[in-house]
């Protein structure tokens, strides 16, 4: 958790902790619904029952956050940060290796 | 005021401690170097050193190292006296035979840094005699973000961050897998904070390696052959797991002819043996019991009659299987 936690993060760790869990049940369900080898009625089958999954087990669901102040725009993910935050602590010297460029 | 004590019953007189003598007075100073000595030793002749340079003259004082010549001896190297000894480069190892033996890859953000510990690694290869190369200069990596000033809004005031990543690189050749793990053994020991370096080696095996490893990891994987199973199964069940290939199938066929050979001589046995079992007993309980007696006689003697036709039918010998000599 961040240093300001809010709704959205809290929503984002609970997706991310349903689709660690349910992810090998979606793949199966999956393989079974997109193969081509299959009969139609066992794909058909597969995929209502991926349907059925709720949103806390889709990956889609999970999104990248900033984790000190919590911003769904503009993240860089190779920090982990919102692009004020980076500013923020590239400017302190926070970060391994970041200087203002110049050139 | 201090009385001189004129009895000697304390056994101590200040007269006799006052007194010049051998040990109070500092010693007479030699003239020359000859004094020293009563006698002039004769010193052995001095042979000069295998580089040719004569041990009387070292060390030798220059100015740089450069003033040595371009390929300087290990040993000319070492006796030179020269300002700023360290800094130098280390003494290059000739290549005995360019061999790569390995080669590490220093990585950081800051080139200061990497000049030192790439210096630090070079004095250390130097040091156990593996032949190694100059540091080489990799290209430089570089990420750059721009982002917007504000937290919010003014999208046409933004600022350009960057990191690079300066990259050195040291090759060694001909030394031992060991000796280069003990290197990098103890540049891990003494690494640097803000210094990352990667290690490639590379190691010699002998040859046909592949067919000694593949033949131990097949023996490793075999599925041992249970007790009830009969020899000819338990071969075609080996070479099944031995997989398809040309070989495998000749052998495969080979055991498939085996086992078929088998079955038939021992059915062809049973055949005999229930014949003859037929035979004996249908005479004798023909008259005692009813019908089911009379049909399962005759049954087995139909059966055994059947299998002695068909017996008498097959050839005996064994037929000649492709693969088999």
């Amino acid at each position: 958790m961040g240093l300001r936690p809010n709704i959205r993060v809290l929503r984002d760790m609970k997706a991310r902790q349903g689709v660690l869990d349910n992810e090998v049940t979606r793949r199966a369900y999956l393989f079974v619904a997109r193969n081509q080898n299959l009969p139609p009625q066992v794909r058909h089958q597969a995929q209502l029952q991926l349907n059925t999954f709720g949103r806390y087990t889709r990956p889609t669901t999970v999104k990248n956050r900033c984790y000190a102040s919590g911003r769904g725009r503009g993240i860089m993910s190779e920090f982990g940060l919102c692009r004020y935050q980076f500013r923020l602590k590239a400017l302190s010297g926070l970060l391994n290796g970041v200087k203002k460029a110049s050139w | 005021m201090y009385a001189p004590v004129s009895d000697t019953q304390g056994g101590f007189d200040p007269a006799l401690f006052l007194q010049k003598d051998s040990m109070t007075q500092p010693p007479e100073l030699a003239e020359s170097g000859d004094d020293l000595f009563e006698f002039q030793q004769e010193l052995p002749p001095i042979s000069p050193l295998p580089s040719g340079l004569d041990p009387r003259q070292l060390p030798v004082k220059i100015n740089s190292i450069s003033d040595l010549g371009p390929n300087p001896t290990e040993e000319a190297y070492a006796s030179a006296l020269v300002h700023g000894r360290s800094i130098h480069l280390p003494f290059l190892h000739p290549r005995t035979h360019s061999i790569p033996a390995g080669s590490i890859t220093f990585y950081s953000h800051h080139p200061k840094l990497l000049a030192l510990f790439t210096h630090f690694a070079s004095h250390a290869a130097s040091s156990l005699a593996i032949p190694i190369s100059k540091v080489i200069m990799l290209p430089t990596e570089r990420s750059l973000w721009t982002v917007i000033r504000a937290p919010f809004a003014y999208k046409k005031s933004q600022e350009n961050f960057e990191r690079k990543t300066h990259k050195r690189m040291i090759k060694a050749w001909d030394a031992d897998p060991e000796v280069i793990d003990r290197w990098v053994k103890y540049l891990e020991k003494h690494s640097m904070g803000g210094v990352g370096i990667r290690v490639t080696k590379w190691e010699r095996l002998p040859i046909g390696i592949g067919k000694t490893r593949l033949a131990r990891v097949k023996e490793a994987f075999k599925v041992p052959v249970l007790d009830g199973v009969s020899s000819a199964d338990a071969k075609l069940l080996e070479v099944r797991q031995e997989g398809d290939s040309d070989a495998n199938r000749k052998q495969a066929i080979q055991a498939l002819g085996e086992k078929i050979l088998k079955e038939e001589l021992r059915s062809s046995k049973e055949a005999r043996s229930s014949a003859a079992a037929g035979t004996g007993t249908s005479g004798k309980p023909s008259t005692a019991q009813g019908s089911p007696s009379n049909s399962s006689a005759a049954n087995k003697q139909d059966e055994g009659d059947v299998k002695a036709k068909v017996v008498s039918n097959k050839e005996i010998k064994p037929k000649s299987v492709p693969g088999k000599k």
